[in-house]
Order: structure tokens, then C-alpha cells, then sequence
């Protein structure tokens, strides 16, 4: 598969501040990945997301989004459309507080014939799992609820591209778990997914994780590789997932398993097998 | 002395189309020195209940006494109430607003009967404990600090007053792994130090690692109320109410259910280990 | 449990929804010129009765049509009061100390609390039968004359739709703040006006900084979903009026003029 989006040594301050958000960042990703992007707050992990929707212009360094150089000025538009992003905070993406008119919102920016529109708020609303939708008002939707609208806002355009950008971290566990799910299909059926985020939970499922600190990449590989490397781990300011700690803390007392399990599972299935 | 709420109902927005209990005769005693974690599910009666116990809503039906006394009668000194209960709103950061970091932690003392001194002692305690050095910020904008130094300059703000019952809803929200358990870490010293502590979370792994005691909520009424060892021991029981026990106590389940011996209460981390590897070396 | 925000859309089929947005923002603003022009308490009466039948033919529950009104009770009191006692004193029915409440002034006060309330009811209608982006463009088309003189119409009615939705989630940040602040030791409940003023900065900033951070993540977010200001919608194609419409504008305009013409 070809990279989808190549970025090399990327650099940006946000103007009136010294620090660079953005230090030297270089990472590519292929078509229909689903890649995790891990670091603490302040990481420079949603810089590099607002980079990756040209919400933010290249000061230094390259960056492909979509196969398009996101450096040409002509190419924003294009590359929004590709790419789709959900924020944060389920509040502050509404433009109407009825769903299926919100729906409509981008599609009518991008320039997509009226007559087709109401078929792709149909497809959007199906694929969050939240079809019947279209009149309800986002008032009165709960916090998962709201999440899923706003990634149906971003499906009716019909991106190839789908950004996260902490999308569950003013969740309640419910909403959370629905909207990873989302997440997850919206992956199976062959978007190209990255989930930024520091729960690291998150990124168990995810083809390849993404360690960023101080603006820039510490480490990739699959998430068996980067969550069950300890030092790795410190070093971007995350602590390990629960059977990783166990697997270290009972080496440290000369119990060595097998390999280090990921998962609950997995280290449930090893213990078993010792006993 | 206690909080002790006896038999507190609370309607919302009563005798209009909207109108919904949010708590249905809720009877709760919580003691000196505890540390209470309370879960539930999003519409639970948590956010009332914390509003309630401060002061900032009346029950429709009820009492809560503090340290014996109704909060709710006329003759009740609400500056005691203030000084009292300490309350850390969900994303607290949004309520700083004054110039200068010294100014904003003091804003609770503004009506406290204290010397100068005793004031500024205060606030150089309060940002200490939340890991400011009170020379370095104290005059500086509290509005130009990140999202997390916020949350803790906020907290420093209700700390200052030195409530001996600090509430906290949803204190974790947001807050990357380090600044978690950083935090978590220091409400169990201020809970060591002698402050009441009650922490609405969904986090239940930080309450079964910090939390003494556990309430939920359902529907406004009590669901569970315990030791946090018996409550979350009941994994199934609260999976299924949607609140989730742990992963700790998930894996002592797990390898329950594959005929391994762990004792019912391994809730932690630390006496999960023990007990992995006191099996395993047996 | 949150409450229904007043003035919130509910989708519902009936004549009033379907009319075109900007049709029934003419008419509105057609009907407003009438109830200001009325000068009489018959004139209100028939006024009163016209709402009615638009709830009515809008098929929403009087409850939220009437519910921002209702809300204003007190304020109403205060005004009806205020000109009871004080509209004329030259003829009053009696004197005592700084009151002289006159028949005149009773008028007077019932005939301003039925234009605010009737404002209020009729614009009520006006937002709960009409989608926000429908009113967004309704705006933006009776605005679009204004582009000849250089004014940025698609942008300020974005603004204004925009402003209006976040209206609910702000009153109720205002409130999460209001309490937070209490909890502090501000002290807004104290009957000491010097207290309740001091207490005005404490949650001014707080509503004004969130609001801007608000708008700050919105405007990324629309941005992200390829928003461009008002550039793009200088394209926009207008859907014709449509018969129902143009019943509709007569309808109003007339009984806006014959008010014009009574007075």
C-alpha cells in the first residue's frame, strides 16, 4: 500500500511562543491503516493533527496528505475534503443543533449536488450506528451520542482520511466505548484511521503505534513492540497497560513468562498454561 | 463529625413538563478521614448529590446535617459551610479569573476571619501541595499556564481555604497518565493528613487503588455502598450496571474463573502480585 | 436530565414549517410593525388572538411557544408597576408618598407588557418552526442586498445562526460556573449590593473566556469541515417563494397596514 500521508522534519510554533510544537516530526502512513499517535498533554500531538487537515501551514519541513503537497496552497481545500477530523470536545462542533442539518454542513461546503446530500446523511448516520437521527436536536444527545454525530458530520463528506483527535478523553466509559467502536468499523471498512490519544488502552487494537514526545517521533512499530517496552514508555510520559506492569514485576522476582502479554487475555492464557 | 444526608430526595425543574427525580430518599453517612469513591452512570444523581452536600441546591425533601448541624435551616452560617466543604467542579480551570496566580488561590480566604500572614501562608501551602513553587508563579497571570497546570492552580484555589470534606467531581478528566496518578497521589496525602475526601470518578481502577470505601448510584438510589474490596469484588455485578470494576479486579476474575485461588478483595495492584506470584511459586 | 432550551427547533409538519425561512422572517418583521403600531386594548386582543392561531397552525404546545414569556413574569410585574404608578401623575387615582397610580398609566403598562410579550411569542414561533441553517441562509438572503455596499452578508448571518445555538450551552456554563464560584466563598445570593457587585467579576471572566475558547474550537472545526467565509456562498442559488409564501407575505402585509392605518 502507498503512503497516504509522508511527513518529514516537520517544525511549527504557534506565533508569541518560543517553543517549537512541532520539532523535526517525520512519519509516514499507508493507505488503510490504522495508526494509534500516543503522547502526554503538550506532546505536540494535536498540532501534528491540525497539520495533517491543513488547519495549521507548513512552516518547515514536507508534508503529504491524500498524495497531495500540503505546502501548495491550492491543495487546502482538497485535502480537507480527503481527510476528515474529529475534536475533543463534543460541545464546540455543531453548526446546527439539528443533526441531519449539521450533516449537511460539509457536504454543501464541498460543493456536493443538494439531491445527494440526503443519501449521504442516510449512509453517515447508518455508519455510527445512529440512523433514525436526522431531526433529533444535539441538546438533548449524551456525550457518546454527540461524538458519533460529529464523526457522521465528517463521514457525509466522504473522506478517505479519518482523524481523532482525543476523541474520548469527555466521555463517560459508555460513550467511550461506542464511539472506539466506531472507530474500529470505520477502520474495517478500509478508512485510513489515526486515533491520537493518551489512553493507552486505545492503541492495543491499532495496526501500528506512534510514540511522540517534544515534537517529535520517538518510536513506531506495532503495539506490541511500543506498549510493552517499559523504557519507551517512560520515556513519552505513559505508563504501561496492567499485564505489561505484571509481566516486568514478576521478572523482577525471578518469574519469567513466556513473552509479555498485551492483553487481558493473553495474560490469563499464559499464567494458565504455567499452572 | 460527619455528613450525613437522611432520607434526601431531589427533584429537577419540579412542576414543569421537565420535571425528573434525580434522587429518591438517599440515606448516606460519610465519616471523618474517609476516602469515598462514588461512580454511576452519566444521569446517576452523582452532580446532584455534590451540590446538594455544599450548599447549592436545597433538597426537595430531607435533611443533611454537617457535623450535626441541618445546613438547610435559616440559622445555618453558610461561611462555615464554605470553609468547611471544599468543592472541585468538573474541568475546574475554567473558573480561574484573576490576575495573578496569588490573588486567584486566595479568592476563597477573601471573607475568612485570618491574618495577612495566615492568608498567605495559605496559599503558599495550597500551590505547594499541588506542586508549585509559590515564589516562582505567585505573580504570574493564572490564565497563561497549559490545561493541566490550570486544573492543579485551579484545586490550589479550593485547598487554600483548607476544607476538612474536599469534593471532586470527575477530578481525572483529561489528565495524561503521569498527572493522574501524580494527583491521585496527593489526595491520599491530604487523606492521610486528616481531609475527608469524596471523589466522583468513572476511573475505576484509581478508586480501587486509592478509594477506602465505595458508593454507586443508580436511578438516585443506592446501588452499592462498602469497602472498596467487597464492592468491586462483585465484578460481574458491575460490569453489568455499566461501571466496571478495574482491570485488577477484571484479571483475579479471570483467573478465578480458570480455577485459580485469589482471594475475593484483590483489588489492587500491588496484592494482585503478591498473590500471581505466591500461586505461581507454590 | 437537561431542560429543552427555549426558541429550540422542533421539526414537526405543518403550514408554518413550510414556508421558506425567509418568507416567515418578512412576515414576522411585517407583524412586528403591526403590534408596534397598535394603540388600542381591542387592538391587543386581536393580536393576542392572531398568536394563538399561529401556535396554533405551527402545531406547537403552547407551553413552548409561550415559555421564554413566561419566564419574563416578574419582569413583567415590575413594569406593569412602574407605570401604573408613575406614567401619570398629574391624574392619578390616588396619592401616597412617591406612588400616583392612574388609569392612564394602567393602560399604558398592559399595552407594553403585550408588546414584549407578544415580540417574544411571536418569535418564539418563528425559531421553533424553523431549522437554524434554514434561518442562517433566510438571514443571509434578506441581508444579501447589503453585499452591494460591501457588507459580508453570508458571514453575518452565519455569526448571528451560530450565536444563537450556543446560547443554551452558554447559560448553562454560566450556571456550572456561577456554583463553582459559590462554592469558593462568592458571594452572589448576599443581599449586600456591594457583594453582588463584587461577585460580577468572578464569573464574567470565567463565561467570556470559555465562550472564547468555544468559538475558537468551533471555528476549527467548521474550518475542518470546508468553511470559507462568505466567498462560497456568494453561489448560492435561493429557492424561489412559493405560493404558500407569497399568501403568506400578503397576508401579513395587510394586516400590518390596516394597524398603520387605524392609528
Amino acid at each position: 500500500m502507498p503512503d497516504v500521508i509522508r511527513a518529514e522534519k516537520l517544525v511549527y510554533s504557534y506565533s508569541g511562543n518560543d517553543r517549537r510544537s512541532l520539532n523535526g516530526f517525520s512519519l509516514s502512513v499507508r493507505q488503510g491503516e490504522f495508526l494509534a499517535l500516543l503522547g502526554h498533554n503538550g506532546s505536540g500531538k494535536s498540532t501534528l493533527a491540525r497539520h495533517l487537515n491543513a488547519l495549521l501551514e507548513v512552516q518547515q519541513g514536507e508534508l503529504t496528505v491524500a498524495f497531495l503537497n500540503a505546502k501548495d496552497p491550492g491543495n487546502v481545500w482538497k485535502i480537507r475534503e480527503r481527510t476528515g477530523m474529529v475534536f475533543q470536545n463534543p460541545d464546540n462542533q455543531f453548526v446546527s443543533s439539528v443533526v441531519g442539518e449539521d450533516l449537511a454542513f460539509g457536504p454543501r461546503n464541498f460543493g456536493v449536488p443538494e439531491e445527494e446530500i440526503p443519501g449521504r446523511i442516510r449512509r453517515a448516520l447508518a455508519a455510527v450506528d445512529m440512523s433514525g437521527y436526522e431531526t433529533h436536536s444535539t441538546h438533548l444527545l449524551s456525550g457518546g451520542q454527540k461524538q458519533r454525530i460529529a464523526i457522521a458530520g465528517v463521514l457525509a463528506s466522504e473522506p478517505d482520511i479519518l482523524i481523532f483527535d482525543e476523541v474520548t478523553s469527555m466521555l463517560d466509559p459508555e460513550g467511550r466505548r461506542d464511539v472506539l467502536d466506531t472507530v474500529a468499523r470505520l477502520h474495517e471498512e478500509g478508512k485510513t484511521v489515526i486515533l491520537i490519544s493518551h489512553y493507552i488502552e486505545e492503541a492495543v487494537g491499532a495496526d501500528r503505534v506512534a510514540l511522540i514526545h517534544d515534537g517529535q517521533l520517538l518510536a513506531a512499530g506495532t503495539p506490541r513492540e511500543m506498549l510493552t517496552d517499559l523504557d519507551l514508555l517512560r520515556r513519552t510520559g505513559l505508563t504501561p497497560p496492567v499485564p505489561v506492569r505484571l509481566y516486568y514485576d514478576l521478572r523482577s522476582r525471578g518469574l519469567q513468562l513466556p513473552f509479555c502479554p498485551l492483553t487481558c487475555e493473553e495474560l490469563e492464557d499464559l499464567l494458565c498454561r504455567l499452572n | 463529625m460527619p455528613v450525613e444526608l437522611r432520607k434526601v430526595s431531589y427533584t429537577y425543574a419540579p412542576g414543569t413538563p421537565y420535571a425528573a427525580p434525580a434522587l429518591k430518599e438517599l440515606s448516606l453517612t460519610v465519616g471523618d478521614g474517609e476516602f469515598v469513591g462514588v461512580m454511576g452512570r452519566t444521569g446517576c444523581g452523582k452532580s446532584t448529590l455534590i451540590q446538594l452536600i455544599a450548599g447549592l441546591a436545597a433538597p426537595s425533601d430531607g435533611q443533611i446535617f454537617l457535623d450535626g448541624e441541618n445546613i438547610n435551616e435559616r440559622q445555618f452560617d453558610r461561611n462555615l459551610l464554605r470553609q468547611k466543604v471544599g468543592v472541585v467542579f468538573q474541568f475546574p480551570e475554567i473558573q480561574l479569573f484573576e490576575t495573578t496566580v496569588q490573588k486567584d488561590v486566595a479568592f476563597g480566604l477573601k471573607y475568612l476571619d485570618r491574618s495577612r500572614e495566615q492568608k498567605e501562608a495559605a496559599v503558599r501551602q495550597a500551590l505547594e501541595w499541588m506542586g508549585f513553587d509559590y515564589e516562582a508563579v505567585r505573580n504570574r497571570s493564572p490564565l497563561g499556564f497549559s490545561g493541566g497546570e490550570k486544573r492543579r492552580l485551579a484545586i490550589a484555589g479550593v485547598l487554600a481555604v483548607m476544607p476538612k470534606f474536599l469534593i471532586l467531581d470527575e477530578p481525572l478528566a483529561g489528565l495524561d497518565p503521569l498527572g493522574r496518578d501524580a494527583f491521585l497521589e496527593l489526595l491520599r496525602k491530604l487523606n492521610q493528613g486528616g481531609m475527608t475526601i469524596v471523589m466522583i470518578s468513572h476511573d475505576a481502577d484509581a478508586l480501587a487503588e486509592y478509594a477506602d470505601r465505595i458508593v454507586i448510584l443508580k436511578d438516585g438510589m443506592l446501588f452499592k455502598d462498602g469497602p472498596a474490596a467487597q464492592v468491586f469484588s462483585d465484578y460481574k455485578g458491575l460490569e453489568a450496571n455499566g461501571t466496571g470494576a478495574g482491570q485488577v479486579s477484571g484479571i483475579a476474575e479471570r483467573l478465578r474463573l480458570r480455577g485459580w485461588e485469589i482471594p475475593a478483595g484483590t483489588i489492587r495492584y500491588r496484592r494482585l502480585l503478591d498473590e500471581i506470584a505466591g500461586r505461581w511459586t507454590q | 436530565m437537561r431542560q429543552l432550551p427555549v426558541g429550540l427547533y422542533q421539526p414537526a409538519d405543518s403550514v408554518i414549517h413550510r414556508l421558506s425561512g425567509s418568507a416567515k422572517l418578512l412576515c414576522m418583521l411585517l407583524l412586528l410593525i403591526g403590534v408596534v403600531n397598535t394603540t388600542t386594548l381591542p387592538g391587543y386582543g386581536i393580536w393576542v388572538l392572531l398568536t394563538a392561531l399561529l401556535i396554533r397552525l405551527a402545531r406547537i404546545s403552547p407551553g413552548t411557544a409561550l415559555g421564554s414569556a413566561v419566564r419574563l413574569k416578574w419582569f413583567f410585574g415590575v413594569i406593569l408597576f412602574m407605570n401604573l404608578c408613575f406614567y401619570q401623575p398629574e391624574d392619578p387615582w390616588v396619592r401616597w408618598w412617591i406612588f400616583s397610580p392612574s388609569y392612564a398609566g394602567l393602560i399604558q403598562g398592559i399595552q407594553v407588557v403585550a408588546r414584549v410579550f407578544l415580540l417574544l411569542a411571536m418569535s418564539n414561533v418563528l425559531m421553533v418552526s424553523t431549522a437554524p441553517l434554514v434561518m442562517t441562509d433566510a438571514m443571509e438572503r434578506l441581508l444579501s442586498p447589503l453585499r452591494l455596499i460591501g457588507v459580508p452578508a453570508g458571514l453575518i448571518a452565519m455569526i448571528l445562526s451560530v450565536a444563537i445555538q450556543f446560547i443554551p450551552t452558554l447559560f448553562e456554563e454560566t450556571d456550572n460556573i456561577r456554583k463553582a464560584q459559590t462554592a469558593r466563598g462568592a458571594r452572589f445570593d448576599s443581599p449586600r449590593l456591594w457583594d453582588k457587585a463584587k461577585a460580577v467579576l468572578p464569573l464574567l471572566v470565567p463565561v467570556f473566556l470559555a465562550a472564547f475558547k468555544r468559538a475558537d474550537e468551533l471555528s476549527m472545526a467548521m474550518e475542518a469541515r470546508g468553511y470559507r467565509g462568505d466567498t462560497q456562498s456568494r453561489k448560492k442559488k435561493y429557492p424561489p417563494f412559493q405560493t404558500a409564501d407569497w399568501l403568506a407575505l400578503l397576508l401579513c402585509a395587510a394586516v400590518a397596514a390596516a394597524f398603520v392605518m387605524i392609528r
